[in-house]
């Protein structure tokens, strides 16, 4: 047996459809395949790609703190890397968006010298610029997991358009519970009205991952973001307010104007 | 406890429904017959036409499913 190595890779959202050429072919070739994916019928079609294929969702506990279920997980697939296995991980989405455990796996298999490396996918955002019609160049974009948004001191540019994360989980600490805590949504609310008023407009995301569902997308005003259902695979957007400022300083260090910029005259 | 219905090729059709844009389609216009078409049982094919949603995850298995969360607030 050669020496383990691991290759983590991307399912993409939509199970079967959204997966890469190179990713789907590095999990038919690995000797064991481990997967996080978004629904049972992404663990059947894994099954079906390599019969070696199992599930880390077990690893998941009601009470259980979710780092030491991510670190159980790295554990798991490192396993079998030091027998000497080539193994894959595969994780629904783009596997390094929003993912602590695979790339921690990457890092520990790195250390301890073997072969490791991570391949991309679309992930939530991705289909989301895709669903919405939003270009990232137009105004710009800005990410955060809505609970670090609110408990750390990060700086909104309302220009943009805002992405916040798990918003399904806004204000949970203590990294045990799946459930919203009820006060979570309305201090969000509240917190964001120092930049937005509350008939600001803001979408709801949840692309769907089976084509037998439909994709949800909820335009709503800010205030009324404490009526809505928040689920685990929501994800909200921030309309841009107001218009991009022109930097006069930097424009006169190139002797334009903002008029000039992009100018067909 | 009720056996688990086995499922095989429901989840199959669907992993090609987002494969095929042409199976999807044809799967928009007759949903009926193309799960028919793919050796879908008609218990099955009643839950999904009846389009609850919490009946379609729990016959698909998808209920229990948290690994939409593999991250934390602070690392
Ligand atoms: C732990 S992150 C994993 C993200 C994943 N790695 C990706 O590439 O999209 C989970 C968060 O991703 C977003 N997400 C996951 N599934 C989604 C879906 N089907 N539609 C919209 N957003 C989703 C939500 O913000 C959710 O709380």
């Amino acid at each position: 047996m050669g020496k383990g190595s691991i290759v983590i890779v991307s399912t993409g959202m939509l199970i079967g459809g959204d997966i890469t050429v190179r990713c789907q072919e590095t999990i038919k070739q690995a000797d064991v395949v481990f997967s996080l994916m978004s629904s049972a019928v992404g663990d059947s079609w894994l099954d079906e790609l390599n019969p070696n294929h199992k599930s880390l969702q077990y690893l998941y506990g009601k009470t259980k703190h979710r780092m030491d279920t991510y670190e159980e997980m790295v554990e798991v697939m490192m396993q079998e890397v030091r027998k000497g296995k080539k193994v894959c991980g595969a994780f629904y989405g783009h596997a390094g968006v929003f993912a602590w455990a695979p790339h921690e796996a990457i890092r520990v298999a790195k250390k301890e010298g073997f072969e490791a490396k991570m391949l991309p996918g679309v992930s939530a955002d991705m289909a989301l610029f895709a669903d919405l019609g939003i270009d990232p160049a137009t105004k710009g974009v800005q990410a955060f997991e809505a609970t670090q948004f609110l408990f750390y001191k990060h700086q909104i540019n309302p220009v943009s358009h805002v992405i916040l994360w798990q918003i399904g989980l806004i204000g949970e600490h203590s990294a045990k519970s799946f459930d919203i805590p009820e006060k979570g949504p309305q201090i969000l609310v509240d917190y964001l009205s120092q930049w937005y008023p509350l008939d600001h407009s803001i979408a709801l995301y949840e692309c769907a991952v089976l084509p037998i569902f439909e994709t949800r997308i909820e335009k709503i005003k800010l205030g009324d973001l404490v009526n809505v259902d928040l689920n685990l695979i929501t994800t909200m957007v921030i309309e841009p307010l107001g218009e991009l400022e022109p930097n006069e300083k930097i424009l006169g260090k190139f002797g334009i104007t903002e008029k000039m910029v992009g100018s067909r005259d | 406890m009720p056996t688990k219905p086995n499922t095989k090729a429901l989840k199959g059709l669907i992993v090609r429904l987002g494969q095929e844009p042409d199976l999807l389609q044809a799967y928009s216009n007759s949903p009926k017959e193309v799960m028919l078409g793919a050796g879908v049982p008609s218990k099955q094919i009643d839950t999904i036409m009846s389009g609850s949603k919490r009946e379609i995850e729990n016959l698909l298995g998808n209920a229990y499913f948290v690994s939409h969360i593999i991250s934390t607030t602070k690392t």
